[in-house]
């Protein structure tokens, strides 16, 4: 009967009990609402990281490779016998599960990148042809990033019939003054220019190829032709300008190398990549093998996925804290009233043989069912807010970012109950400090008070 | 009313009562050396001019208070020194309060009332406490009125509740501090019939504060009570 009693001792003051529960309304809301836009933006980034910026859930490299392989790259990139034996490794541990979806060798470089007149620096990621398609149609790429999975202009990597086809980004595809109408059917066959003559120049603008040259990891200077396919975005206005993808064998060329500077394991669920990262360390040294593992959140292999996340954590964490402390005041300040004013109710209950830890829990009942009711009123009002903000589709530009970006705040079940338990736990503990005070008194005491 | 046996064993037993309470930076000493002896079935009224340690002696009878000194001997079990878990215990099993403004919970219903003390016995079922609950209401005259709320009750009929409330747990005291002072002369009659009944019936034992003459008379034992101390402890 004791909740029946707190659920109607609530309604017995019906503009108090509305009153508290609309503030821990609002504050539910306005936590979970900017949970909402954290949830979004750690998404955002870790899907980026894991899938656009191809560090995988688990990255290997040669031992010392991810700082050394640009200067050093015939020491400190992987073999094909590395990556053999890499595969098998994965192979080893996924067994009997589908663990691992993909192992994917990245060849990286840079070099110059030349349309016939001008000539432009590129930081190019060669990549087997059929993974780009993969991970561009990714569920969690679809789902977190839908903005940069497709290209932007063209196809793919693999979209194309092309040996030679190289993906570029926007930066650098206007960098090479190349017209994007050309990825629609306007391009016009290679030509050898004169770069004095404007309407060879002008021509140069529907011609789909480029030259890339650069040394290679023996130190001998390579250059192979491809041909423009596509344009996409990274995400960063800064590595537009010079990113390339190419298909892994057009690299190899360039650079004259087997070797992959680092490989990518991709998992069917990213909460296992610690766990997989220490079991493939730990079979790799046993094999003899000479590697640095990484997952996909270590600052080594992803500094801007860690700075942001830590940033939006730690403003997160401050708004919690701001909106709890006022929830947890108010539940304070209530039943602080609420306590005052029953004081001789205390008195009877106790006479009749409740105990005062009967009567704190019958306090910290009407606490728990003021809060349930204003934390379901909250998560209400966050989902209608939230609805109403995703459905205005409100575009901004982060600074660094190459193109728009919706604000969208995606409420996560888990992180809403985990807020309604942090809240109740706030509240029951608000209570106790209410109420003990007086609990403590003597019945005596109690009974001849004048409050209720 | 019953008579009590006077040979019969003691219920309560107040040996050397001490008491003081601050009054700002006054000592009042409410209880001086009081000793009391009160044995099974008797109906005794306290009475004495305000201040004099009436609702001091209730309150130590009752354990919702501790003396300084002395002990307080239920059923031959001294229970001065026990600890608030105990003492609780031993209000709900052994003792029943009436109060003088009924102290009544507004939002719950007569019946709900009077099963309040009942929820703390872990071992009872929620027939046995409908059982115990019904049969409370019918012998205080309200087995009609248990779906009715406080509010919509005559203070007799809320005194009544709460004797019924009181007797609920076949308790083998029950205490009373001015249970009639806020009653008209009328209903005060009624409740002190209905208190004399159920003394005489039932055998419940009463010990009760007031200061009201006609009630006096109606007693089978007046303690005197003056500057803490007991001058008069006789059955009249």
């Amino acid at each position: 009967m004791s909740w029946t009693l707190a659920g109607r001792n609530l309604w017995r003051s019906k503009r108090r009990t509305a009153v508290t529960a609309l503030a821990v309304a609002l504050g539910v809301a306005g936590l979970s609402l900017a949970a909402g836009y954290v949830f979004r933006v750690k998404n955002y980034m870790t899907v980026w990281s894991i899938y656009h910026n191809y560090t995988g859930h688990v990255s290997v490299y040669k031992k010392g490779g991810l700082e050394s392989a640009a200067v050093r790259p015939r020491t400190f990139t992987l073999t094909p016998s590395d990556l053999a034996l890499l595969q098998k490794l994965s192979n080893e541990i996924s067994s009997g599960g589908n663990r691992v979806e993909r192992v994917v060798p990245f060849l990286l470089g840079t070099g110059l990148a030349g349309n016939g007149c001008k000539t432009m620096p590129f930081s190019a990621r060669g990549m087997p042809v059929d993974f780009e398609r993969w991970m561009r149609s990714h569920p969690a790429v679809l789902q977190w990033t839908p903005e940069l999975a497709a290209v932007k202009l063209g196809v793919g990597l693999g979209g194309s019939s092309s040996l030679n086809g190289v993906v570029v980004g926007q930066g650098l595809l206007a960098l090479l003054t190349k017209d994007p109408s050309l990825f629609s059917g306007a391009k016009t066959s290679s030509f050898v220019p004169d770069c004095s003559l404007p309407a060879d120049v002008e021509k140069l603008r529907f011609d789909a190829n480029i030259q890339l040259a650069s040394t290679g990891f023996e130190g001998e200077f390579g250059v192979v032709d491809a041909e423009l396919v596509g344009s996409f975005s990274s995400g960063y206005a800064d590595v537009d300008a010079s990113i390339l993808s190419a298909p892994l064998n057009l690299l190899r060329q360039l650079y004259g190398t087997e070797n992959a500077t680092s490989a990518a394991i991709y998992l069917s669920n990213a909460t296992e990549a610690p766990s997989f990262a220490r079991e493939l360390s730990e079979r790799a040294k046993a094999a003899g093998a000479e590697w640095d593992t990484y997952v996909y959140d270590d600052v080594d292999v992803a500094p801007v996925l860690v700075g942001t996340l830590t940033f939006l954590y730690t403003l997160g964490a401050a708004i919690a804290v701001v909106l709890c402390g006022l929830a947890s005041l108010t539940i304070l300040n209530t039943m602080t009233i609420t306590v005052s004013e029953r004081t001789r109710e205390m008195g009877m209950l106790r006479s009749l043989g409740f105990r005062k830890k009967d009567l704190t829990r019958l306090f910290v009942k009407e606490a728990v069912l003021c809060l349930a009711g204003g934390a379901l009123l909250g998560m209400a009002i966050a989902f209608l807010a939230a609805s109403i903000i995703n459905a205005m589709n409100f575009r901004f530009k982060p600074p660094g970012i190459a193109d728009t970006m919706q604000f969208l705040i995606v409420l996560s079940p888990s992180v809403l109950f985990a807020i309604a338990l942090v809240l109740g736990a706030l509240g029951a503990l608000a209570t106790l400090v209410a109420v003990r005070g007086k609990v403590n008194e003597p019945v005596a005491k109690l009974l001849s008070s004048t409050g209720a | 009313m019953r008579t009590p046996d006077p040979a019969g064993a003691p219920l309560l037993e107040l040996h050397g009562l001490r008491k003081s309470y601050k009054l700002g930076e006054v000592d009042v000493h409410a209880l001086n050396d009081l000793s009391l002896t009160l044995r099974v079935g008797e109906f005794t009224a306290l009475v004495g001019a305000s201040g004099s340690g009436k609702s001091t002696l209730l309150n130590m009878a009752g354990l919702i208070d501790e003396p300084d000194e002395g002990e307080v001997l239920l059923e031959g079990v001294n229970v001065a020194r026990l600890s608030d878990d105990a003492r609780s215990l031993l209000r709900n099993e052994k003792l029943g309060f009436i109060f003088q403004s009924f102290n009544l919970l507004p939002v719950l219903d007569v019946g709900e009332n009077v099963e309040l003390p009942l929820l703390l016995r872990k071992g009872m079922s929620p027939l046995e406490r409908r059982d115990r609950v019904d049969q409370a209401l019918e012998d205080v005259g309200l087995g009609s009125l248990k779906k009715q709320v406080p509010d919509k009750l005559s203070g007799g009929q809320r005194q009544r509740v709460a004797i019924a409330r009181a007797l609920v747990t076949h308790p083998a005291l029950v205490l009373a501090d001015e249970p009639t002072a806020n009653l008209d002369s009328e209903t005060t009659h009624r409740i002190v019939d209905l208190m004399i009944d159920l003394n005489a019936k039932r055998g419940v034992t009463f010990l009760f504060s007031t200061h009201d003459e006609k009630l006096m008379q109606r007693v089978n034992r007046i303690v005197h009570i003056r500057d803490g101390k007991i001058v008069n402890g006789k059955v009249p």
